[in-house]
């Protein structure tokens, strides 16, 4: 129950923050018509009762023996380094911010590696292997098949990336 | 009427013009089939290829890129959980569901059989009605539109009637995103936090590969699944399994309902196979007798979704043919293409020149046959991906899904935001709250947004004006009964219990 409201506070708390938000930075309504603001705040006035209306219901539906009980125990470091999930979330941020200044091939490569390993894959010679497949074939189908302008990253990857389109 | 039909199907039935028609299907099936290229990409990758071509022979070309692009999206939405095109998003959720209980060629058997029907019912409504139906669509202003839009988000209720609140939770949230960017009427930024990558407002697309593909590899990641690919062991003996006489005739209303619903709302313009597709899976997902298997492996479900996409796809030719006005992006794609060979579209288009409407139509009949065929094979290719190890198919998925989300705008923010949509995902379904929810409302926010303020400027800021108005007031109406019903029959079981 702690987490589930702790979540359901934290979305209350920020869409009252872009309710204020949005009514002061957007100019008020027109005349004529509604203004940009109008619309945002009516879903946002509509989200805050029924996020309300959940937390209620959540703290009503869980029995009274256990709403005093502590969900939120201290974490352990270790737990979130090992945690599958807790890596697989972290590997997909790192690939995507890094896209553009590492270029697809090498962040690609990397990442596939990492994924694969984080997934199950143990041994070293296939993931070096399936990364290096998966990495041309897709830079392939996209660059070669449809003309898509793959990230080519910074200084010498970008050299290496242009050689290769050369070939 | 029938001089016209056989002079269709003498054009398109010309080898070379088969030839082409057949490689047109094959290419719409694969760009159908990988995500992030939607349907009207797929028809501007082919429209380089219409230049050495006949302007009639071209549009039999373009068409049968277009219908087999939104077939082909249903290949990967059952049997990896991305959609190929946005529209067929609402297949994943029983798609998706039968795959992963080894009934994989069961459900394309249902999705290829369903959008041949939808595709080949709305080519003979675009035949027989195409100048009456243009006409109506035509009638449809902002205020009728925003009414249309605002029925497809009454069905939020019955996407998880178990969870009213959360459903309609993440329905708002899908709608508040949609508001991110230039207002559509006036240009003013809202929510950009003076950023301006999100002037541009947050792309649908790498939502849904987000919140749909990426979600279920993480979902996979920690607690794996293993995927039953085929009825076989192995999948070595794939087949996709047609329906048979008593499945066709379960759902023979499904269909029916899935067509229509598909034709009339693909001829208003700018609505969609999208929101055809969605429409047409809430309406099952509230009339349906099989309604309580929905989400969990339903065919009808497959049906509603795949049948009103295509049907969608041949409506928005109507208003192209008869009118002169595409109603959608493809069809626009399509226009420019005809426009560039010198061809003047609109009304005079049908007694100047009738081999166009006429090759039109042939040409969806025959790509709809031709579709089930090649999509049969294209499915047994694909099948074959998930014989491969979830280490080595789940960092794949991802790698497609990526490439899918960047190939829209070049745009490695777009990456950023698949993931994160992604991991949103995650904490969303931990939560029981609608991952579907918030694409449908992410998918109807902004065209119900605009013309309800398009229809309340025209109406001098009258609101009551706009909401009285015949046509607008009665699909409200039946909005409302639609949003209302769980609530009240919810009501009506708990008295019935507290009175036995």
């Amino acid at each position: 129950m702690g987490l589930e409201l702790l979540f359901n506070g934290a979305l209350l708390a920020f869409f009252t923050y872009c309710y204020l938000y949005i009514g002061a930075i957007v100019p008020k309504t027109t005349a004529v018509g509604w203004g940009a603001e109008v619309w945002p705040q009516a879903i946002l006035v509509a989200l805050i009762i029924l996020l309300g209306a959940n937390m209620y219901k959540i703290y009503r539906g869980t029995p009274v023996a256990l709403r005093s009980e502590r969900e939120l125990r201290p974490i352990s470091v270790h737990s979130i380094l090992t945690n599958k999930l807790v890596l697989s979330m972290v590997a997909l941020l790192i690939y995507a911010i890094c896209l553009q200044a590492l270029g697809f091939i090498l962040s690609t490569f990397v990442f596939f590696a990492v994924y694969a390993r984080i997934v199950g894959q143990r041994q070293v010679r296939s993931l070096v292997l399936s990364s290096l497949v998966a990495t041309l074939s897709v830079y392939f189908v996209f660059s070669r098949g449809l003309g898509v302008m793959l990230p080519r990253g910074i200084g010498i990857l970008r050299d290496f990336a242009l050689i290769l389109e050369r070939l | 009427m029938f001089d016209l039909l056989l002079s269709g199907f003498q054009i398109v039935l010309a080898p070379a013009t088969l030839l082409l028609i057949l490689a047109g299907t094959i290419l719409g099936v694969i760009f159908g089939a990988m995500p992030g290229v939607s349907a009207s990409m797929s028809v501007a990758l082919a429209v380089p290829f219409t230049y050495a071509m006949s302007p009639v022979v071209a549009i039999a070309f373009l068409v049968a890129v277009y219908n087999a692009s939104i077939t082909g999206g249903g290949i990967t939405a059952i049997l990896f959980k991305i959609p190929g095109t946005p529209s067929n998003a609402p297949t994943t959720f029983d798609g998706y569901p039968m795959a992963q209980q080894g009934k994989a060629g069961k459900a394309l058997g249902v999705s290829l059989v369903c959008s041949a029907i939808g595709g080949t019912v709305s080519a003979l409504a675009m035949l027989l009605l195409a100048p009456q139906l243009a006409n109506v669509g035509l009638r449809f202003g902002p205020s009728e539109l925003f009414a249309v839009s605002v029925l497809g988000l009454s069905v939020l209720t019955a996407l998880d009637s178990d969870n009213v609140i959360k459903t309609l939770i993440s329905g708002l949230i899908g709608l508040l995103l949609a508001t991110v960017g230039m207002d559509p009427l006036l240009g003013i930024p809202r929510f950009t936090w003076g950023s301006s990558s999100l002037l541009g407002g947050v792309e649908m697309i790498p939502v849904m590969i987000g919140l749909f593909a990426i979600t279920e590899v993480l979902k996979q990641t920690s607690k794996p699944v293993k995927l039953v690919t085929t009825e076989s062991k192995g999948g070595a003996n794939f087949k996709t399994n047609l329906l048979t006489l008593s499945e066709a005739w379960s759902i023979r209303w499904t269909v029916v309902r899935a067509s229509i619903l598909g034709t009339v709302v693909g001829i208003l313009p700018g609505a969609g196979a999208t929101i055809a597709a969605f429409l047409s899976y809430t309406t099952e997902a509230k009339i349906s007798p099989n309604r309580k298997q929905f989400g969990h492996g339903a065919i009808e479900g497959i049906a509603a979704s795949e049948t009103a996409n295509n049907a969608a796809a041949g409506g928005s030719m109507v208003p192209l043919l008869a009118l002169g006005i595409p109603g959608g992006t493809a069809a626009a794609v399509m226009m420019s293409a005809l426009v560039l060979q010198g061809v003047q579209l609109g009304p005079l288009l049908h007694r100047t020149q009738p081999q166009f409407l006429s090759s039109v139509f042939a040409s969806m009949i025959v790509t709809n046959i031709l579709m089930v065929i090649c999509s049969m094979a294209i499915a047994k290719v694909f099948n074959k991906v998930l014989n491969v190890p979830y280490s080595i198919l789940g960092p794949l998925i991802v790698l497609f899904a990526a490439m899918g989300s960047f190939a829209l705008k070049s745009s490695t923010g777009d990456v950023v935001l698949m993931m994160i949509a992604g991991i949103i995902g995650v904490a969303l379904t931990a939560f029981k709250f609608s991952s579907a929810a918030l694409v449908l409302g992410l998918v109807l926010g902004s065209l119900t947004e605009a013309n309800l303020r398009r229809a309340i400027l025209l109406e001098g800021g009258d609101l009551l004006a706009v909401l009285s108005k015949p046509i607008t007031a009665s699909l409200l109406i039946v909005c409302a009964v639609i949003l209302l019903w769980p609530v009240v029959s919810g009501a009506m079981n708990r008295n019935k219990k507290v009175t036995a």
